[in-house]
């Protein structure tokens, strides 16, 4: 086709696809390298590694419940306010008012898809050793992953403010004032009394810092926001890079040990 | 001429091994002057009568670079381990004719066996500046370049200095040695002893010569120490000043406001207490209840069909002072300080709490008799 001919050889193509089509092997190896987003993936892969019976896949789906919830949490950020005086109708809002409102229960389906696939896939690693050494810190940072998997659930069970968010923060939380010397109401709490002066209160202890405040109020709410929104999934993103680059290195998904 | 066959690397080392044995004494001389002129052994490596003239122009046994062989050694450069060989290969060419012309000669002893004429005649041209204990392949070419100038080399890899060894010492043991010394291995070179000699002259550094010896171990060092405090100010950045919250202390009224029994419940939602009258102990009180209950925390709601307190969360259940008769609760609920101010109203004090299980209830300062 001329006009085909013509644009992949204009300027303006050739400055954004620099490789020809990958309709060959040694230009889908190309791309496979060149390509920002393709070269993530190793150019090829054992047959073991796709072998459906074997692997469940579960980590892989649960890397893409990520992706969707970013994708949707970004979204859903251009409708909500974290203030006690809009978190809640803002909520309603973009349950029946908003356009493809439809995201807000996404999301929320999406969070408890995630922390399932990825029990789901703890198990699959379980059963099929692959937490044996050379793998055993994988295996950690992959606890460490589901940990933060659970505060981003946490955390964002309390953004709707509605009565069942403000009651699960308020006992979860509770539980942090029972921490064993930095809680106010814990063992050993009086360990850091310095000069007579307490140093852990209802002021200043590991709950006073979880919810910026005494209680769970505006403070929490935007902690909670800034928590789920950025600083949980940087945390995240930082782990599972680190996670997936020792799968690479350590032979491929489900390679024999 | 059968001295034309190449020699092995290892052979041609082992033959230097040997060689510096019996050559040392007389290797400084060579070393320093690595450059002088020899014999252009190469250049005649078949014909027997110029090389057994060039030999006895040589300092006895030593093998001398030649400059074309050997020009980078001369001119100040790093001769590379091919040239070494090579001079090596062409000084047991000489050698060789040498040691068939001369059999007594006093040549080293592996030059004086035909079995071991090649190996045994090559040597690499480095009097080793070293003790002759080191003999291994790095030591043997480390002394040929010895003489040329040295390469770029940091602090931290720069070789100890040698110690000097006596040469009398070499000269005895090199007559007995050389008689096997061309095909045996040579002795294993005392590698730690050497080594903790070199350690020995240098002191050990001390931490903070490590952590300011250099413009970059400095820079490295205020990294370090500005990202420790850095996470100690962001450890108590998360933890605010300053807090909005509704001001603990707030009137409720008069006493004539709480009739005798009753609960009041108007100030739960936003001050989270209820002001009660009621009978404890035989005495008539007006106390200030806290509404959080004693299990996890969450606010009870007064039933006043069944006169009691009842959380939704896990069914707590609490009598109207308070004590706890039911459910999870482990606890009475808590008291709040009550007293008369100024104008005559009861004024709550939400900072200041009062156990039942501690005894404090028996504090006056949370209730008002009435």
């Amino acid at each position: 086709m001329a006009i085909g001919e013509t644009i992949r050889n204009s300027q303006i193509w050739k400055s954004i696809f620099r490789h020809p089509m990958p309709l060959d092997r040694r230009n889908r190896i190309v791309v496979m390298l060149t390509n920002f987003f393709l070269h993530l993936h190793p150019v090829s892969i054992k047959k073991q590694g796709i072998a459906l019976s074997f692997t469940w896949c579960m980590g892989g789906v649960t890397f893409f419940l990520f992706l969707v919830e970013t994708v949707t949490g970004v979204l859903l950020m251009f409708y909500y306010r974290p203030t006690l005086e809009w978190a809640y109708n803002d909520i309603l809002a973009l349950r029946d008012v908003t356009s493809l409102g439809i995201l807000r229960e996404l999301h929320r389906w999406g969070a408890h898809a995630m922390v399932i696939t990825t029990w789901l896939h703890m198990y699959r690693v379980f059963l099929t050793g692959s937490y044996k050494p050379p793998r055993e810190f994988n295996w950690v940072i992959g606890v460490i992953l589901l940990l933060l998997t659970l505060l981003l659930s946490f955390t964002g069970y309390l953004l709707p403010w509605d009565q069942l968010a403000i009651w699960a923060i308020t006992v979860g939380s509770n539980m942090a004032r029972a921490t064993p010397i930095l809680g106010y109401e814990g063992p050993g709490q009086q360990l850091l009394t310095i000069g007579g002066i307490d140093m852990i209160t209802d002021a200043s202890d590991a709950r006073f810092g979880l919810l910026g405040a005494r209680f769970v109020g505006e403070e929490t709410l935007n902690r909670f926001y800034v928590l789920h929104c950025i600083a949980i999934p940087l945390a995240v993103a930082l782990l599972l890079a680190i996670h997936f680059w020792r799968v690479r290195k350590d032979g491929g998904i489900s390679g024999p040990l | 001429m059968a001295d034309k066959k190449k020699m092995s690397v290892a052979e041609v080392l082992a033959a230097a091994r040997a060689q510096k044995a019996g050559s040392s004494p007389e290797s400084d001389p060579a070393a320093t002057a690595p450059a002088a002129v020899s014999e252009p052994a190469e250049a005649v490596p078949t014909d027997a009568s110029p090389a057994a003239d060039t030999p006895a122009a040589k300092p006895a046994g030593k093998a001398t670079p030649k400059p074309a062989a050997k020009p980078s050694g001369g001119a100040g450069g790093r001769p590379s381990v091919a040239e070494i060989m090579a001079l090596a290969r062409a000084k047991s060419a000489g050698e060789s004719q040498e040691s068939t012309a001369k059999p007594a000669a006093p040549k080293p002893v592996p030059a004086a066996k035909p079995a071991a004429e090649k190996p045994a005649a090559k040597q690499t041209a480095k009097p080793a500046p070293k003790p002759a204990v080191a003999r291994d392949t790095a030591s043997i070419l480390a002394a040929a370049r010895a003489g040329a100038k040295p390469g770029p080399v940091s602090k931290s890899d720069a070789p100890p200095r040698p110690v000097a060894k006596k040469p009398v010492i070499e000269k005895a043991s090199v007559e007995q040695a050389p008689a096997k010394a061309a095909a045996a291995v040579p002795p294993k070179p005392l590698k730690p002893a050497a080594k903790k000699g070199a350690e020995a002259e240098e002191d050990r550094r001390g931490f903070l010569e490590i952590a300011l010896g250099s413009f970059m171990a400095m820079g490295f060092t205020a990294l370090s120490v500005t990202g420790g405090l850095f996470s100690l100010g962001l450890a108590r950045f998360f933890f605010p000043n300053v807090l909005a919250e509704p001001p603990s202390r707030f009137k409720v009224g008069f006493k004539e406001g709480f009739p005798v029994g009753k609960v009041e419940t108007k100030f739960v939602a936003q001050y989270g207490v209820w002001v009660v009258n009621s009978d404890v102990g035989g005495q008539q009180q007006i106390y200030a209840l806290k509404t959080v209950c004693t299990h996890l925390g969450c606010t009870p709601n007064w039933l006043e069909a069944e006169q009691k307190f009842k959380c939704p969360c896990h069914g707590s259940g609490f009598y109207k002072d308070g004590v706890n008769f039911e459910g999870p609760a482990p606890r009475p609920l808590e008291r709040y300080a009550i007293r008369l101010s100024d104008d005559g109203q009861l004024e709550v004090d939400k900072s200041r709490s009062f156990q039942e299980e501690l005894g404090q209830w028996a504090d006056p300062e949370c209730y008002i008799t009435v």
